[in-house]
């Protein structure tokens, strides 16, 4: 252990790092400063009305209103489906990982990606906006026009049609992942954690029915 | 500032990353956040766990992106490692540490290297202290196996 630490110890930031940043902190004024989260979800009433049904939900996980449905577990990574009406979550329920196309009455998942990105993509037909939050992970859309992904997101807010990709790229084995979802004053919460006896990760999710 | 924490938060941030120019960036950043937040701290410690939290956080982001947007042969990946090392590493000892996966690395680092007890490094990571446990074992039974028969101090 001692020879490890020496060798760590011997690791030395490189010269001119210091005044590259010095310099770097002399002009932070003219640094663009990354736009915040509430800048992304929209503008205008778009973002008040996320503000609002975020609170919301907030506020009814902390007191507790409405009941929680226990959904099925045992499913695998990597995709998520939701169950939509009318802006409502239903339900969500893992996809088996190799399904190609799969309907169901308000959200189609249109196509996977490999495995091993676990990845999978959604198309939401829900009428109404819908906000999605990851708490540890991130979110991603697939831009079709510049056939790309947009830059990872814990937060984000799409609109009726547009195309979800949950990821799980970076689990450990002893992380427990939450995503939590909104809508219409509906939340839902979806908490995926590592099964060690299986050693597979399982989905124990919840949609609580905001009363 | 620079002289306490420049140093610290590269071997921090290239124990992590294993990419010196990734590191060198993510100390960068970390400062950035600093002078750009202002924050303020009870003491020294509290200041230095702030940076470290930071540093560690930033970097975890980086590791994800790169995750999410690069893939490299392993063969590659231990060439790079070999390559990059090489100055710093002189008993490989090292070496096998940073082959570990991330999320045993970076809690082993914190413990091992720069001393934190289980309690902070769980603060550090936002992890709880049961998963900073199990991560030092399985690192360490990890480090065991790939260093073969050294032995590794609890």
């Amino acid at each position: 252990m001692n020879r490890m630490i020496e060798a760590y110890q011997k690791i030395v930031a490189p010269e001119g790092l210091k005044e590259r940043i010095e310099g770097q902190i002399m002009q932070d004024g003219q640094i663009d400063v990354p736009k915040r989260k509430a800048q992304w979800l929209g503008s205008g009433w778009q973002r008040a009305s996320a503000i609002a049904l975020m609170t919301a939900c907030l506020f009814a996980a902390v007191v507790g209103v409405g009941k929680w449905y226990r959904g099925h577990e045992g499913e695998n990574l990597p995709g998520i489906c939701l169950a939509m009406e009318e802006g409502e979550i239903l339900g969500a329920r893992h996809l088996p990982v190799h399904l190609v196309s799969e309907q169901t009455e308000h959200v189609s998942a249109i196509s996977w990606l490999t495995e091993s990105t676990k990845a999978a993509v959604f198309q939401v037909t829900s009428e109404q906006p819908v906000t999605f939050r990851a708490e540890i992970d991130c979110l991603s859309v697939y831009d079709e026009e510049k056939k790309r992904w947009t830059d990872c997101k814990n937060e984000l807010m799409i609109e009726s049609d547009g195309i979800l990709c949950l990821l799980f790229p970076t689990m450990g084995e002893d992380d427990v992942f939450y995503i939590q979802m909104s809508s219409a004053g509906k939340e839902s919460r979806i908490e995926i954690v590592y099964d060690e006896t299986a050693a597979e990760y399982k989905a124990a999710y919840r949609t609580k029915l905001s009363e | 500032m620079f002289e306490r924490y420049t140093n610290l938060l590269y071997r921090l941030c290239y124990s992590i990353l294993l990419v010196r120019e990734d590191a060198e960036d993510a100390v960068q950043d970390v400062f950035l956040k600093y002078y750009r937040k202002q924050p303020t701290f009870a003491d020294e410690d509290h200041e230095k766990a702030w940076f470290i939290r930071v540093a560690v956080n930033h970097c975890k982001d980086i590791l994800r992106r790169r995750k999410l947007r690069e893939f490299i042969p392993f063969s590659e990946v231990e060439e790079l490692l070999a390559e990059k090392e090489a100055e710093a590493n002189d008993s490989g000892v090292l070496q096998a540490l940073f082959e570990l996966a991330d999320r045993y690395r970076i809690v082993m680092i914190l413990h091992y290297l720069e001393g934190y007890p289980v309690k902070e490094v769980a603060r550090l990571c936002g992890i709880s202290q049961s998963a900073v446990k199990m991560r030092l074992s399985r690192g360490r039974e990890q480090l065991k196996e790939r260093l073969k028969g050294v032995v590794i101090d609890e």
